[in-house]
């Protein structure tokens, strides 16, 4: 999961990136390409400055995050509960995953109109929507790293007089945590999609309404500056996941160190 | 004091000597329609500080015994005897493919035992580190099971075993995976183990000549359904030296046992 990167591979990619940043750049001030398709980095730049002193920006990325999170949070931790109970036992997987094969292939935007039609279109609706996105990758991960898990781990667990507090904490917990954090990772990657897309469909306030208010006016430099400020979001949760992964799950670190 | 109840204990088990009696054990699973027989009529008695092994075909039910005097499998019929004061952990057991959580570290492991008694952390890092430094495995202490060499887990393993302190050791094949040189440490620092602890172990191989090395007992097994062909008694002093008068002992022994396992051998491979 985690690159190596080698000193001169960072150069390429610096210069790379540089080079095409400096020629959109020339080609945008010299009317080569349209100006105002392609506004330049710099303008760009400006416009996210600009957003961040009037405030703009603060405002909707709060929003936008607090409902992400709310929602990610409800949805990883049901997700998570119901994840170990279905990989442990039989029963629980038998009686709820028809549920789940039959919801989880509709794409969690599509059901928003109907949450809204049940919870109203306040944020209620808005936060169990992105919860709903959220518990999908989180129940199916968590599951099947419980079901990975060899018997033979249980059997030597209980060899030592474990009882099922200490075969969950030290067992089931830690044996399925990549799976499981493989399942955060996506989980919160869904949350990000979604809660976009609701902005966009349906929401006073947050980078998603950010992007279709400057659809509407036709303003693509505030287009691009949203755009952006998304993509950083995205990647730092990205990098978040990697040191959780590296804190929860050292055995599996450690052994990359060494190859 | 500890040194007194452990003479006490010794003066206690001197009297009978037997710590575990096996009377005629029998085991079975259900496979599909068909009662499928695994183990048939095992009687044996384990004497306090011996070394016992058990030999045979793969498939005859080996492992199954151990499991049993272990407490994780119930025996279809017959009965275990153990006669041995009292203790939180009577035996442990070492698993094939020495079997260490790969999330713990080789201390934690090692203290896997210790905190299912129940004792505090801090004590139970404290002697699990005097366990790895009984055999210079302290550096590693922090490091993952995943990072070390094959001889080391299990090293390791037998370490997570004795720790519990138990009176039996149950060792699975152990050091079946390490190649032949390894083997050759790892036995004889088994049985620096077993004669510093005082502990009894059954120990259970298809290595013949290992048996032979290493116990003062072996059973020898018929393939599935596992009984037992005959016990013989290894009569070589220790230390055993692999050289001169004793490897011809081991080498009749070893004849006497390959005749007599032979048959059950081919049958298993035609199976």
């Amino acid at each position: 999961m985690k690159k190596k990167y080698t000193q001169k591979g960072i150069c390429i990619s610096c210069l790379f990136v540089f080079l095409v940043l400096s020629s959109w750049e020339f080609f945008s001030r010299h009317g080569i390409i349209s100006s105002f398709f392609f506004p330049s980095p710099c303008k760009i730049l400006q416009t996210i400055y600009s957003f961040f002193m009037d405030g703009t920006l603060s405002i909707h990325l709060l929003a936008t995050l607090q409902r992400l999170l709310f929602g990610f949070l409800i949805g990883c931790n049901v997700g998570f509960i119901l994840g170990i109970l279905m990989g442990y036992s039989s029963f629980f997987r038998n009686m709820i995953d028809p549920f789940i094969a039959a919801i989880h292939p509709i794409p969690k935007i599509a059901l928003l109109p109907l949450i809204m039609a049940i919870l109203g279109i306040g944020e209620a609706s808005k936060i169990f929507s992105i919860a709903l996105a959220s518990f999908f990758p989180m129940v199916i991960n968590t599951m099947s790293g419980v079901m990975q898990i060899p018997k033979d781990y249980y059997e030597i667990a209980r060899s030592y007089g474990a009882g099922n507090y200490h075969i969950f904490l030290r067992v089931i917990l830690p044996a399925s945590m990549p799976s499981t954090l493989s399942g955060v990772r996506l989980a919160l990657n869904m949350s990000l999609v979604n809660t976009i897309a609701i902005e966009i469909i349906s929401a006073k306030n947050g980078l998603g309404t950010l992007i279709w208010f400057a659809w509407e006016t036709l303003h693509l430099a505030e287009l691009y500056a949203t755009l952006v400020v998304i993509s950083l979001l995205g990647s730092s949760f990205n990098f978040l996941m990697q040191r959780l992964y590296s804190i929860l799950v050292p055995w599996r670190e450690m052994n990359k160190s060494d190859n | 004091m500890c040194i007194d109840i452990f003479n006490n204990i010794l003066a206690e088990t001197k009297i009978t000597n037997m710590l575990i009696t096996c009377n005629k054990i029998s085991k079975s699973y259900k496979a599909k329609d068909k009662e499928l027989l695994c183990l048939q009529d095992i009687s044996f008695q384990l004497q306090s500080q011996e070394f016992l092994s058990i030999v045979g075909p793969n498939g005859c039910g080996k492992t199954t015994i151990l499991k049993i005097i272990d407490g994780i499998l119930c025996p279809t019929s017959g009965e275990i005897m153990y006669n041995m004061p009292e203790k939180k952990t009577l035996t442990s057991m070492v698993f094939q493919n020495h079997g260490l959580f790969p999330w713990l570290t080789v201390l934690e492991n090692v203290a896997f035992g210790l905190e299912m008694q129940g004792v505090n952390k801090k004590e139970r890092s404290e002697r699990a580190m005097s366990f790895l430094k009984q055999i210079s495995l302290d550096s590693f202490a922090r490091y993952f099971p995943d990072q070390l060499s094959l001889g080391m887990r299990q090293q390791v393993a037998i370490l997570r075993a004795l720790a519990t302190d138990p009176y039996v050791l149950l060792m699975d094949e152990p050091f079946a995976s390490v190649d032949a040189q390894i083997k050759r440490i790892l036995q004889a620092r088994l049985l620096y183990i077993w004669e510093r602890y005082q502990k009894s172990v059954i120990y259970v191989t298809h290595d013949i000549e290992e048996a032979i090395f290493l116990s003062d007992k072996i059973l020898v097994m018929s393939s599935r359904p596992g009984k037992i062909l005959c016990e013989i008694s290894i009569p070589l002093e220790r230390p055993r030296q692999l050289s001169g008068e004793h490897l011809k002992t081991i080498a009749e022994i070893k004849f006497h046992i390959w005749k007599l396992i032979e048959k059950e051998v081919t049958r298993s491979c035609e199976i």
